[in-house]
Formats: structure tokens, sequence, C-alpha cells
């Protein structure tokens, strides 16, 4: 009886713990939309923006509320935090696609109570996981074979399906569809792996040579070729490659594979920079960007000057000039809020993402009983936190720019879909935690 | 078997890659500012200098000269209206800068002035309120301007009138100049013009200063207490100069002539004789006690830029003691130094700093005085320069200054020659002298002309124009606002 009273006070904490995160992400959203109303003497109209995502918060919370008591409590309301924050800045910076991306948070936060809902999804997608990687390698192909890119230029990467004016980036659901495939093999894999080096008396620095490490290393890495080499899609293919890497590592147990894998991506990047240009192009402008800052560096250049003209404080939002940057509501949104929120922006922008990437890596110390869930929260957490590094230091000329969306942030119907597709599970994954 | 070592190394390793991004961007948020922020690629400079609100350019008497319009786009668009002020104000564009008074005094036009860090952080970088800049009023009179373009007509030269004992700037104009309205427009064009009308004549002009050097000369005579009633035989033939020849300003009608009577009909033959008594050394001393070596300045108004003119020819190649003292040696003057040296002639000896801002204001508030120090420089004895004002007023009466009298004032001035390669340009200098001490002087140079008389005339008219200004601004303040 006390167990239960227990169980049903932490259930009310959970909710009020959201509830009042999520309460004061309105009040920084309102006060957001209303400056810039004000700064841009816009339609008051364009408030439904706010008014959809209280909407969807509040529906979101009271259904979480109902069919997943016991959650994390700081992963939804972070997760809306940040997509209405990215909502904000997309209304600043193109508000044409702001009504798009509105509607794409609706369907995003259905597919995540979708997602979260279901009791027997987490058991399904481990049992049926042939069946989600054949998917997804037939949406990939069909993308080699069907794609379109929805700006119609010629020579852009054609990474989208397309019915119509609705477009699609099947490559976001083959990231979730991977990590999914990866968590469920390599957890059944996981402990004769652990197992092999103490088996055959190898030295653990040898026993990355096992077929069980190096074929799928040599599987991933093939697949990553094919899909630069196919699409030009440089973000992508070094996601898979990276989450595929980090969850190999955290079965096996083996740092060398991290090191290994590490080599492979740089001989990787060193036969692409020499076969394709737009890896040449990218890598070039990397190195030294100021030689060419009016012509193909443009937008790296201009993405360091948003940086240096926020500041510490930021110019405000809707007081700056990131429209300078190309594609800034896509691509280059981190710039964006660098210029209008500054320093300060930023640290809370990558707070709110490492806080959230730690959570689900809390969730996979707290199910280490069960490898499936541990793993899958693992590649999930990862896969958010490696897209967000390579877009972040893309930007800031750490990294080449690979052309990846920021999680939430960003303008992009398809990567939002697929983040609240993986909160979804994250949120399922949170409330299995025994 | 577990997972927390390595999920452990997988956090740290996160933790410290966020880390290396927000110092990498904090590196670009407080590094950034001085260094790439400062790029002349970087589109927001331009975007923040258009959002200032440039202050209005008003005349002495609070004409409008220039202030910034909203075009049909919506952007502050720079707007002149009066042609004759074209080449005294510059230009402002946010594409090539400024030159003229938009560049001396585009501290007061774009509101940096007596705007502290402080203000500035809270105003501009806090809540974002455009820079205000100050409305200034120049010394200028439009009235003067517009007789110094209306008589030079298509002439190319440049006029300088100041007034005295004060200094104000009272007309500046460089011929030929440019429309500042289409400057954007016309900027190819006219940076490859021969005639290069962006440089400024009257302040940068480095012109031969030939029988002008004749007024120090007389000056030098004055204060040795030479006799200037000696005759010079044939004081009318000219002088040769590379392959042309320095001739009197005007023929005087008998060839023997005393140094007063070549000094009114501007003669060079009488005072290159005065090499055979004089050393170099003395010769720099008089260049260098009436500053002709160093002439005054309206700090700010010559752009850099831009290509020089080399007006004069080319440099005398070895020492030649008659063509320094005839003024076609290596000295070089131009019309702004001749004004300051005229200025003293009237003013007791002193020569009034020139300036050209009486005041400036933020809309909707009072004039402020421009107070700067301006000292009075002395040039000349009291003696000398009331002796010399008897000369050059004597010069009106005979001689090539004769056209610039007017019945009703009180006029001197001295007309002479000078040679810069094929072409000869025509020198006057002038003062009208007015009731209390009042008055104004004029140096104006036209290139590519002997015509002395109509020169001399020219200055008449501009003088005349000079001192109605004068007399129109006794008794009134101009900064009424």
């Amino acid at each position: 009886m006390a167990e239960t009273l227990s169980y049903l006070q932490r259930d009310d904490t959970i909710a009020k713990t959201e509830r009042m995160l999520l309460s004061l992400s309105a009040i920084f959203l309102l006060v957001n939309f209303v400056s810039l109303w004000l700064v841009q003497s816009s339609s008051i109209l364009q408030i439904w923006h706010l008014i959809v995502w209280v909407a969807c918060a509040v529906i979101g919370t009271r259904l979480l509320d109902t069919y997943l008591p016991r959650r994390d409590p700081l992963i939804f309301p972070l997760s809306m935090f940040l997509t209405g924050w990215g909502l904000v800045l997309i209304e600043r910076l193109a508000p044409n696609f702001a009504d798009r991306q509105t509607l794409w948070l609706v369907i995003s936060v259905f597919a995540m109570l979708v997602t979260a809902s279901l009791p027997q999804l987490l058991r399904w997608l481990r049992s049926y996981r042939y069946l989600l990687l054949i998917g997804g390698i037939i949406l990939l192909v069909s993308t080699i074979v069907l794609g379109r890119n929805p700006s119609g230029l010629v020579g852009a990467p054609e990474l989208w399906l397309g019915i119509g004016n609705i477009f699609f980036q099947p490559s976001e659901a083959l990231k979730v569809i991977l990590v999914i495939f990866l968590a469920s093999y390599l957890s059944e894999q996981y402990p004769a792996m652990r197992a092999q080096s103490q088996l055959r008396g190898l030295g653990r620095e040898r026993a990355w040579l096992s077929p069980r490490i190096l074929g799928p290393i040599i599987l991933m890495w093939s697949l990553s070729i094919v899909i630069v080499v196919w699409q030009r899609d440089l973000g992508t293919a070094a996601i898979f490659f990276a989450v595929f890497l980090i969850l190999l590592y955290a079965a096996s147990g083996q740092s060398v594979i991290l090191i290994g894998g590490g080599i492979l991506l740089t001989i990787a990047g060193i036969v692409a920079y020499n076969l394709f240009s737009v890896v040449e192009l990218r890598v070039d402008i990397w190195i030294n960007p100021w030689l060419e800052a009016d012509g193909r560096a443009y937008q790296i250049v201009q993405s360091l000057m948003a940086f240096a003209a926020g500041g510490i404080w930021g110019e405000g939002i809707g007081q700056g000039s990131p429209t300078y940057i190309p594609v800034v509501h896509s691509d280059f949104i981190f710039s964006a809020l660098a210029e209008e929120y500054g320093l300060l922006g930023i640290i809370v922008s990558i707070a709110g993402l490492a806080i959230f990437v730690m959570r689900g890596m809390r969730m996979a110390v707290q199910h280490q009983s069960r490898p499936f869930y541990a793993l899958l929260a693992i590649g999930l957490s990862m896969l958010l936190a490696v897209q967000s590094i390579l877009i972040m230091g893309g930007v800031l000329k750490l990294l080449p720019l690979t052309g990846v969306t920021l999680p939430f942030l960003s303008y992009g119907g398809s990567s939002l879909l697929a983040t609240f597709v993986i909160i979804g599970l994250l949120l399922r994954l949170s409330s299995e935690v025994q | 078997m577990s997972f927390t070592r390595e999920i452990n190394r997988l956090m740290s390793g996160l933790l410290l890659v966020f880390f290396v991004i927000i110092g990498s961007a904090t590196y670009w948020a407080i590094v950034g500012e001085n260094s790439i922020l400062l790029r002349e690629d970087n589109p927001r400079l331009v975007e923040d200098e258009a959002r200032i609100r440039r202050g209005r350019i008003f005349d002495t008497n609070n004409v409008l000269l220039a202030e910034s319009v909203l075009d049909a786009d919506g952007f502050l668009e720079r707007t002149y209206y009066h042609p004759e002020m074209y080449s005294a104000l510059g230009y402002f564009s946010l594409r090539y800068g400024t030159a003229g008074a938009e560049a001396a005094y585009d501290g007061y036009l774009r509101g940096d002035i007596f705007n502290n860090e402080l203000n500035s952080f809270i105003e501009q970088d806090l809540l974002h309120v455009p820079q205000q800049g100050f409305d200034i009023q120049l010394t200028i009179d439009v009235e003067v301007q517009q007789a110094i373009v209306d008589q030079l007509g298509d002439y190319h030269g440049a006029a300088v009138v100041l007034s005295v004992p004060d200094g104000k700037v009272l007309g500046l104009v460089s011929l030929p100049t440019y429309d500042p309205n289409t400057l954007d427009e016309d900027w190819e064009i006219l940076i490859g013009a021969e005639d290069n009308p962006f440089f400024n004549r009257a302040l940068q002009g480095q012109y031969q200063p030939g029988g002008m050097l004749q007024t120090p000369l007389m000056v030098a005579g004055i204060l040795t207490q030479q006799p200037f009633d000696i005759v010079t035989a044939d004081a009318n033939r000219p002088i040769s100069v590379e392959d042309s020849q320095l001739r009197c300003a005007v023929e005087p009608e008998s060839p023997d002539l005393t140094y007063t009577e070549a000094y009114a009909y501007g003669c060079p033959f009488p005072f290159s004789l005065l090499a055979q008594d004089t050393t170099t050394s003395s010769l720099q001393n008089i260049f260098d006690a009436f500053r002709l070596s160093s002439p005054p300045t309206l700090d700010g108004f010559v752009i850099d830029n831009n290509p020089s003119l080399e007006v004069t020819s080319e440099v005398t190649p070895e020492f030649n003691l008659v063509e320094d003292i005839i003024g076609q040696g290596d000295l070089t003057i131009n019309p702004l130094g001749m004004a300051s040296l005229t200025s003293a002639v009237v003013n007791g000896g002193n020569a009034p700093q020139p300036y050209a801002l009486q005041a400036f204001h933020l809309p909707d508030e009072t004039w402020q005085l421009n107070s700067a120090d301006r000292a009075s420089i002395p040039l000349l004895t009291a003696n000398s320069a009331r002796r010399l004002r008897e000369l050059m007023i004597n010069n009106i009466q005979i001689g090539a200054s004769v056209p610039a009298n007017r019945p009703d004032l009180t006029i001197g001035g001295h007309t002479a020659l000078a040679i810069s390669g094929d072409e000869t340009q025509t020198w006057f200098i002038g003062f009208v002298s007015l009731e209390d001490n009042r008055g104004a002087v004029i140096a104006l140079v036209v290139e590519d002309t002997n015509d002395a008389s109509e020169i001399a005339r020219i200055g008449g008219v501009i003088l005349e124009s000079a001192a109605n200004s004068l007399r129109s601004s006794i008794g009134q303040t101009n900064i009424s606002g």
C-alpha cells in the first residue's frame, strides 16, 4: 500500500515538474513571439504558431499522463522548449516556412504520442528488426532511384521522396531504423563479443579482429560510402557511421573500435576529397574560408560573423542580420541563434541538448539488465548528439560542413518527425525503468 | 555484463565536445567583434551604417543643403539640393564612404560626438534605437557659392572665400565637380575622368604660385625698408620658364615700371632681379614666415583614397633661384593658403584659422556654437600689413586687378600668372573691407587661361557677394535654428 502511494506521489511530481517546465517554456516563447511581432510589425495572427505549440504541449502532457504516468519528466518539456524556440527562429528567418513547420510539429507530436503509448512497441521493434532493416534499405534505394530536391536546383542533392508538394527525407527515418536494428543485433551479440577475447585467450587489443565485430563495421562503412557516392550526403553518412561505432563500442567495450573507426572515417574522407567535388569544396572552405569569403566560403564566413555580431548578449530577436547566411533557417539556424541570442543563447541551447542526451544515457544505465533497451537508449541519444555536434561544429568551423539539420531547432519536417519519434521511444524507455 | 564504463566514457567525451563547441562560440563572440566583424566584406557594417539617421547640413543662413530621405524602398538616401555646394559638401555613400564636409564632420553627422560608451551600449546595442546624428550648420553661404560657380562657369579651378577676422569659410569651390546624388551610378566614370572631379583643388591643389609670390616679396621689401620707387627698365619683358614664357598679368602702358607698378601689373621681371641680392636661405625664410610651405588646412575635408592630381608641371630638376623667386620653382601653393595669407593683410597681420563648422544640434534642440579654439596666427607686422593693404588697394586703381573694382566697396587685390607645364593659370587674391574691421578675402585660381582681367573681374564679383553676405549677417545670430 505504501509502495503504491509512493508511486502515485512520484507520478504527481513528474506531472508537476513537466507542467512547470512547459509553462516556463511557454512564457519564454510568448515573450519572443511578442518581441518579434513588435520588431517586425507583422500581423498578430502569427501568434497562432504559439497557440498551436501550447495546444501540442497541453495535449501531449495530458496524454502522456494517461499512457506513461511514470516517465522522464525532462524529456518532453525540453523537446517542446527547443522546438518552440526553433519555431520562433523560423518565423523570424523564413516566415513562409513557419506555417509548414507548425503543421509538422502537430504531426510530430502525434507520432511521438503514438510511439510512446504503444506498450508492445519495443518488443515488436526488437522482434522485427530485419523487416525494419529491409524497409530502411528499400527507402534508401528508392531515394537513390526516385530522389528529388524540393528546391528544384540542378545539381542539388536529391535526398527527398515527394508526392506533390509534400516531401519526406527517408534518411531521417533510416537513422532511427538503423539504431533500432543495431541495438537489437548487438544486444544479442554483445555477450559473445565480450567473452570472445577471453575464450580465445586473445589480448583485448586483438579482439576487434573478430568477424563478429569487424564484419558489421565493414558493412556499415560500405553503407556509408554508398550514401556518400550516390547521394553526396556527407552528413548522413557520417552520422550513420559514428553512431554505429559508438553502439559497437558500447556493446563490445573495445576502445580500439573508436580509434579504428576514426581511421576508417579519415581514409574515407581523404578518398572522398579526391573523388567528389562537393567534399573537396567543403574541406577546402573548412581549412581556409577567408580566401573565398565572398565566393564559395560565403556561407561559413557569414556564419562566423553572426557569432561575432551576437557577442555575449545577442542582438535580440529580429534585431540581427542572420539572413545574410544562405539557408539560415535550416542548416545554419545555430548561427542565427548566436547572432540574436548571443553566447548566452548558445549555452542555453547546448545545455538543453546536453541534458536531453544525458537523460537518454541515464536511461541506458538504468536499463543495464535489458541490453536492448540500454543500447537503444544509447543509440537514440547519441544519434541526436552526433547530429547536433556535426552541425554545431560545422557552422563554427570546427568541422567541415556536412549539411545536416540541428535537431529540434532547424526547419525540416522529416527531421522534426524523426526527432519526435526518438522522443517517443525514449519516453517509452523511461517508463519501462524498473 | 555492464555498460557503465562505456556509458561514462561516452558521456564524458560528449560533455567535452559540448564544452569545446561553447569554447569556440565564445572565441568568435569575443574575439570576432574586433576581427572578422571589421572586415570590409561584412555586410552588417553597411547595414549598421544605413540605420544611422544622419544629420542634415545647413548653410550659414539655415538653407537646407543635404539630408537623408526615405526612398520608395524604405531606405534612407542622402539627397543634396544645391549644385553650387557639391564640391564643398562632398558625398556620403554606403559603398564609397565620405568626402568633403560629409567626411570632415562625419562624427557630428553620424552622432558619434558626445556619444559615450554606456549610452551607446544602452541605446544602440541593447535597445537598438537608431543612432541619431547631429544637424550641422556650415559657415559657407550658399549665395557666395552660387556667385563663384556662376562666375567660373566652365573654367577649371578653385576659389576660397574667408571671413575676416573670424576665419569663417564663406565659399569653397573646386571645379569641375560631380553630382553626389548620383555618385554610386557615376563612380566608375568619375574615378577614371581625366579632369579628376574628386580632387579638391581649393584644398589639395599644388599650384605653381608664379606671380603670387610677389606679395610676400613685397612684404619682405617693406620689412627691410626697400624703396619701391626704383624704376626697372623694360620691366614688362617675359621670363622663360621651360618652353613657356611668364609675362605680366596685363600689359602695362609703359615698359619702365617701379616695383609698386610691377606688383600692380603682375610683372615678374623686376622681381627676378631680386635673385641677385637674395640667397636661398633668405628666400626660404620668407616662405616659412608666411607659412607658404605649410599652409593651413580644413581638417577632414581632404580625402586620401582618391588619386591625387598633380596640377603642377614637373618638379624643378635643379636649383634655380630665379625660378624660385618668380614662383616657378619647387614651392607649390593652394587657394586656401593664399586666402589665409591675404586675410592677414586685412587683419593687422594676423591670419585667422579657417573653419567651416558654425554650429550643430540634435533635431528639435537648440543650436550649439562650434566653440573650438581658433587663435589667429601672426604672419605680418601690423605696419607691413597696413602698407601691403594700401598697395593692394592701389592695384585696383591701376594694373591687372582694376576689373575687380566695385565703386561702393573698399577692395584690394593682386592678379598674376603662373605656368604649369604647357598651361598658364591665373591667380587673383583680394579683400573687401567693411565696417567694424570686418571683411572678406578671396583666393582664386583658374587653370588654362591667361585672361587676368576676366579673372580679376570674377574676383570682384565674388568679393561683392561676400560683402553682401557679411552685411546681411550683421545683427543677426545666424543660428536661430
